[in-house]
C-alpha cells in the first residue's frame, strides 16, 4: 500500500504537482488529542485549482485536518503550509486568502441572511460599492435573494449550508475549506449544492471538501482516503477504482448468513463485502470462479436469485482498502 | 493596525445579540434594578416603632407620667399591659413585644421621698438589634424622665439651680443627620447591584463558542482586539441604561436624597461598568460554557460584591488579605463612590483616587484579556 502516493503517481489531466504549485502542503502533520492520534503524519499536495475530497468515515481525522489547514488548530509535530505560509508561525495572511465553513452551522441565528453577510464583509474588510455589488451577487448565487430579511435560525438546513458557503464567499478567496458541507442535507439541495461547487471549481477556486459521501467523491478531482488518522491513499478517483485486485461479481443469495462463509472458504476469493441482501466478491478469475459459486450454493441448497459482473465502485475501494489497512495495522501490533 | 471598522462591526453585531436576546436585556438593564427593590428592602429598615409592655404595679399617678414619658417618640410603641408575671412570660415568648417594663409597686414613694426608685426590664435577646434599640430607647426616657424628677425635688427643697452637666456635648450627624440606615445602605446597595450586567457580558464569548460561531470568526482575519473591544463596547454603553433606573428607584422608592452631581455619577459608572465587564470578559476567555461563566460572575459580583464590597462588612474590619481582595473589586471602589456622591454630595476632587483604581482595573483586565484570547481552538 502506497503511503505516500501523491508524490508518486501520474496526474492525467490534473496539473502535476510540484511545490511552486502546490498551494496547500504538509509534511509530517500530526496531531494528538491527549493519547488519541486524530491526524497521524499527513503528507498532501494539493495543487492550485484542484477539487480535493478527504473522504472517511467519522472519527477519521478528517475536520482535524482542516482546522489544522485553516490555522486554527496547531499541529503537534510536522508542518503544513496555505499559499507558501506556514499555519503556525502566519495564520493571519492564510485566514485573509480562505474560506472556512465549518461542519457545524457557524453563523448567526439571530441575524438576517443580510445581516450575516454583511457582517462578513466587514471581517473581510470589504467596503463600499464593490461590497454591495458582492452581496447582492452571492445573494442570487446562493439562491438566497428571496430571503435575505428572514433570520439564519429560521431557514431550511438546505439553505442554511448556502448561506454559510455564501458568507466563506465573500472576500473572493483562493481556497475554500468545506467541512462536510452537504451532511444532513436532502438529495435536491445537495445536487443544487454541487452545482454551485462546480460553478466555483470552474472559476478557478481551489476546493477542500471531506465528505463521507461516496459520491460525492467520485465528482472531486483527487482523492484521499482516510481512517484512523492515516492517509491511505490519496489519487484520482477512476485509479482508486482501479486500485482493488480482483475482478467483481455480486451475488442476490437467498440465505446470506450460510452463503457468507461458504464463499470466503472458496478459493480465489480475494474479499468479500456485505450489502445488505448482496454479497460483493473479488475473485481472480470471475468467469472462472461463477461455475464453482454454482455449484457450491447448490450442494448447500441455497438459491441464487441474481448474479451478475459489475463495476466496482468508490464504495467498494474504499471498504476494500480499509479492511486492508486494518489488517496491516493489526499484523504491525503483533 | 486596528480596524476600526470592523470594531463598529462587531459592535453592531452586539447590539443586535443584546436586543434580540431578551435574557441579555433584562440581564443588562432591569434586573439592576429588580434586585434592588427587593433587597433594598431587607437592607433599609430603620428600626422604629419597637412594641414594649408595661407591667404597672404601682399605678400612681407618678407612674402614669413615667410611661407616657416612654412613647412620647415613635420608637417605642406600648402594645401590652400585662398584669401578672405569666402575662409578661406569654408576651415574651408570643413574641408580642420585645420588651417589657415592670414598675414595682412604691416607685412612687420611693422617688418623692427622694430614695432611689427601681425599674426592671426584661428583654427579648433573640433579635439583638430590636433589643439593642429597645433598651437604648427605654435607657434614653428614662434618664430624661429621672433628671425631671430630679430637678422638680430641688425645687421643691428650695434650689432654684437647673440641672447642667459641666460639659455640653452636642452631637451633630452631618450627611445624615437621622442617622437613617437607609440612607447608607441603599445607596451602597446600587453600587453592588450595578455589578450585575457584567454578568451579561460574561456570555459575549462563550455563547459564541457554544454557537459554533467562534470558531468561524477565528478563521478570518479579524484582530482579536477588534473583537474583544467590539464586544465590550455595546455591553458597558447598554448596562449604563440601568445606573439612573437604579438612581430613581433610590431616590423615589426609599426616599434618599441624591446630593452629588449626577454627571459625575455617570461618568464613574461608566468606568466602573468598564472595570466590570473587562473582567467579565476575562473570565469569559478562560470558561467556555455559557453556564460555567454565569455561575462564575455570580460568585465575583454578586456574592463577593455583598459581603466584600463594605457594604455588609465595614472595610476596616476586614483582615489584610480580604483587604487586598477587596480592593481588587471594582465594586468595592463604586461602593464608596456610590454613597459619597449619594450622601455626602462629594465631587472628582474627593473621589479620584477610586475612579484611578477603576480605571486600572479596567484596563488591566481588558489587556488580560484580550493577550490570553487566542485564535485557536
Amino acid at each position: 500500500m502506497p503511503q505516500n502516493c501523491c508524490f508518486s503517481v501520474d496526474w492525467g489531466r490534473v496539473t502535476a504537482v510540484s511545490p511552486e504549485t502546490a498551494i496547500i502542503e504538509t509534511e509530517n502533520l500530526t496531531k494528538m488529542f491527549k493519547d488519541v492520534v486524530a491526524v497521524d503524519d499527513l503528507n498532501l499536495q494539493i495543487s492550485k485549482g484542484e477539487i480535493f475530497g478527504l473522504v472517511g468515515p467519522d472519527g477519521a481525522g478528517k475536520t482535524t485536518t482542516i482546522r489544522l489547514l485553516v490555522a486554527i488548530l496547531d499541529p503537534d509535530s510536522g508542518w503544513a503550509k496555505v499559499d507558501g505560509y506556514d499555519t503556525v508561525r502566519e495564520p493571519e495572511p492564510i485566514k485573509s486568502r480562505i474560506g472556512y465553513m465549518a461542519q457545524q452551522f457557524n453563523l448567526y441565528g439571530d441575524l438576517s441572511v443580510w445581516e450575516n453577510l454583511n457582517f462578513f464583509a466587514d471581517v473581510f474588510e470589504i467596503t463600499g460599492q464593490e461590497r454591495s455589488e458582492r452581496i447582492e451577487r452571492l445573494l442570487n448565487f446562493a439562491r438566497l435573494n428571496e430571503f435575505r430579511d428572514r433570520r439564519a435560525a429560521h431557514l431550511s438546513g438546505g439553505m442554511q449550508k448556502k448561506l454559510a458557503l455564501a458568507c466563506t464567499l465573500i472576500h473572493t478567496p483562493d481556497i475554500i475549506y468545506l467541512d462536510e458541507p452537504t451532511t444532513g442535507v436532502d438529495p435536491v439541495s445537495r445536487r443544487e449544492f454541487w452545482d454551485i461547487l462546480t460553478e466555483l471549481h470552474l472559476d478557478g477556486i481551489t476546493l477542500f471538501i471531506s465528505t463521507p459521501y461516496m459520491d460525492e467523491a467520485e465528482r472531486c478531482s483527487r482523492v484521499g482516503l482516510m481512517n484512523d488518522g492515516k492517509l491511505i491513499v490519496c489519487d484520482r478517483p477512476e485509479k482508486i477504482k482501479r486500485m482493488i485486485s480482483g475482478e467483481l461479481i455480486t451475488l442476490w443469495p437467498s440465505d446470506m448468513r450460510r452463503a457468507l462463509p461458504l464463499i470466503l472458504d472458496l478459493d480465489g476469493v480475494l474479499e468479500v463485502q456485505t450489502y445488505g441482501d448482496q454479497l460483493r466478491i473479488f475473485a481472480e478469475d470471475a468467469a472462472e470462479i461463477d461455475s464453482r459459486i454454482r455449484d457450491t450454493l447448490s450442494e448447500a441448497s441455497i438459491d441464487i436469485l441474481d448474479m451478475r459482473r459489475t463495476q466496482p465502485r468508490m464504495e467498494e475501494a474504499f471498504i476494500s482498502l480499509i479492511q486492508h489497512q486494518r489488517v496491516e495495522a493489526e499484523e504491525a501490533a503483533s | 493596525m486596528i480596524n476600526w471598522r470592523r470594531v463598529l462591526s462587531v459592535m453592531r453585531k452586539e447590539w443586535w445579540h443584546i436586543t434580540r436576546d431578551k435574557m441579555s436585556f433584562f440581564l443588562l438593564i432591569v434586573s439592576p434594578m429588580l434586585i434592588l427593590i427587593t433587597f433594598g428592602y431587607a437592607f433599609s429598615i430603620d428600626i422604629t416603632n419597637v412594641g414594649i409592655g408595661i407591667y404597672d404595679q404601682d399605678l400612681s399617678p407618678l407612674s402614669r407620667r413615667y410611661i407616657n414619658q416612654l412613647h412620647s417618640t415613635d420608637a417605642l410603641r406600648l402594645e401590652a399591659f400585662p398584669e401578672n408575671m405569666q402575662d409578661v412570660d406569654r408576651l415574651l415568648m408570643r413574641g408580642d413585644v420585645k420588651a417589657v417594663v415592670i414598675i414595682p409597686r412604691g416607685f412612687a414613694r420611693d422617688l418623692q421621698s427622694g430614695d432611689t426608685a427601681a425599674v426592671q426590664v426584661i428583654v427579648d435577646g433573640t433579635n439583638p438589634n430590636t433589643a439593642g434599640h429597645a433598651i437604648q430607647h427605654i435607657g434614653a426616657h428614662t434618664e430624661n424622665f429621672a433628671a425631671k424628677q430630679m430637678e422638680a425635688q430641688l425645687r421643691r427643697a428650695g434650689y432654684t439651680a437647673s440641672l447642667e452637666a459641666p460639659i455640653d456635648l452636642r452631637i451633630r450627624p452631618w450627611y445624615n443627620p437621622s442617622l437613617r440606615y437607609t440612607v447608607s445602605m441603599i445607596p451602597a446597595l446600587v453600587g453592588v447591584v450595578l455589578a450585575v450586567p457584567a454578568m451579561a457580558a460574561s456570555l459575549a464569548l462563550s455563547r459564541e463558542r457554544e454557537w459554533g460561531t467562534l470558531e468561524g470568526l477565528i478563521a478570518t482575519p479579524i484582530g482579536r482586539f477588534e473583537l474583544i473591544l467590539g464586544k465590550l463596547i455595546p455591553y458597558v454603553l447598554t448596562g449604563m441604561l440601568s445606573v439612573p433606573l437604579c438612581v430613581l428607584t433610590a431616590v423615589y422608592l426609599y426616599n434618599v436624597t441624591f446630593q452629588g452631581s449626577f454627571l459625575l455619577y455617570m461618568l464613574l459608572a461608566l468606568l466602573f461598568l468598564f472595570a466590570t465587564m473587562s473582567i467579565a470578559m476575562l473570565i469569559s476567555v478562560f470558561i467556555k460554557s455559557q453556564q460555567a461563566a454565569i455561575m462564575a460572575s455570580m460568585m465575583i459580583f454578586l456574592f463577593s460584591g455583598f459581603f466584600m464590597s463594605g457594604l455588609l462588612i465595614p472595610f476596616a474590619l476586614m483582615g489584610p488579605l480580604l483587604q487586598m481582595e477587596a480592593l481588587l473589586l471594582p465594586t468595592t471602589h463604586f461602593v464608596i463612590i456610590s454613597r459619597s456622591i449619594f450622601v455626602k454630595g462629594a465631587g472628582l476632587t474627593e473621589l479620584r483616587g477610586f475612579a484611578i483604581a477603576l480605571l486600572g482595573i479596567g484596563i488591566l483586565s481588558f489587556v488580560l484579556t484580550s493577550l490570553m484570547f487566542k485564535k485557536k481552538l
